[in-house]
């Protein structure tokens, strides 16, 4: 895997900070890149305005990361928006048929520190027949391992006053 | 700092898109509590309302939104408030 940054995206919002991946050699976050593509497509703006305000809003000043709406589960990452299926038999709330999904990672299962990935457009009952998507999955899926690896060796820590990911030399500055 | 690309996103976002996403969440939220805390399952929820479990679950899970009758029979069968409305003075 090559090497990509981990750098902060959003730490305005009161309950959760967000970051996101940037490969070393581009310029754009994936998220960015995300977001951009597909706010600029009229057929799925008014998603994009409806899930960048689920992770604003809703996650970041609202509620957090919790539980309930990190439970689209999908390997080692989870898809947003959130599927709604409570713990009982079936109940499904929430963005039934959402187009799109955006891949995300909680740090520790905490719900104050997440990153967040690329995402697509969910065109078909699994990622797998989503072309694209199963793309941004997978990658997603890498990040996320290698994220979860360094955490686990220390090579990056967190700073829990300051709701922030630091590498082991306590610098804000994390290539991975 | 916020990434300018959601700031821009954000700040052409209008207004009601935000309003319907924090209250649907929210609305999701306390009916997942309620129905937690009661221990009740899809069927019997259907059962405590007298209706088909698949009727339930077009209410929940179809393409429309939640809908204010539906949310008032919920309301009803959980026996706790889902939703306030404010009867403050509009000043």
């Amino acid at each position: 895997m090559n090497i990509f940054a981990l750098e902060i995206w959003d730490d305005e919002a009161s309950k959760c900070t967000f970051y996101t991946v940037r490969w070393e050699d581009s310029i754009e976050n994936e998220t960015d890149k995300f977001f951009n593509k597909y706010d600029a497509n009229p057929e799925f703006k008014k998603s994009t305005q409806q899930l960048l305000s689920f992770v604003l809003d809703s996650i970041g000043e609202d509620h957090g990361a919790i539980d309930a709406l990190f439970n689209r589960f999908e390997n080692e990452v989870v898809g947003l928006p959130n599927k709604g299926n409570v713990n009982v038999s079936g109940v499904v709330f929430l963005y039934p048929n959402f187009p799109l999904r955006l891949y995300a990672l909680r740090i520790n299962n905490r719900s104050d520190l997440v990153v967040l990935f690329n995402g697509g457009v969910k065109s078909a009952q699994t990622n797998q027949g989503s072309k694209e998507l199963y793309i941004k999955w997978i990658e997603a899926c890498q990040f996320a391992k290698r994220i979860e690896d360094a955490l686990r060796t220390k090579e990056i820590i967190i700073d829990n006053k300051q709701r922030r990911i630091l590498s082991d030399n306590r610098d804000e500055e994390i290539f991975l | 700092m916020r990434s300018k690309v959601a700031e821009r996103i954000q700040a052409e976002t209008p207004e009601e898109v935000r309003i319907f996403v924090r209250q649907y969440t929210d609305i999701v939220l306390r009916i997942n509590e309620l129905l937690k805390a009661r221990g009740y399952t899809q069927k019997d929820l259907a059962e405590k309302m007298k209706k088909k479990p698949s009727e339930i679950n077009k209410w929940l899970k179809g393409n429309h939104n939640l809908t204010l009758k539906t949310i008032a029979r919920l309301e009803a069968e959980l026996g706790e408030p889902i939703i306030y409305t404010s009867r403050e003075a509009v000043l």
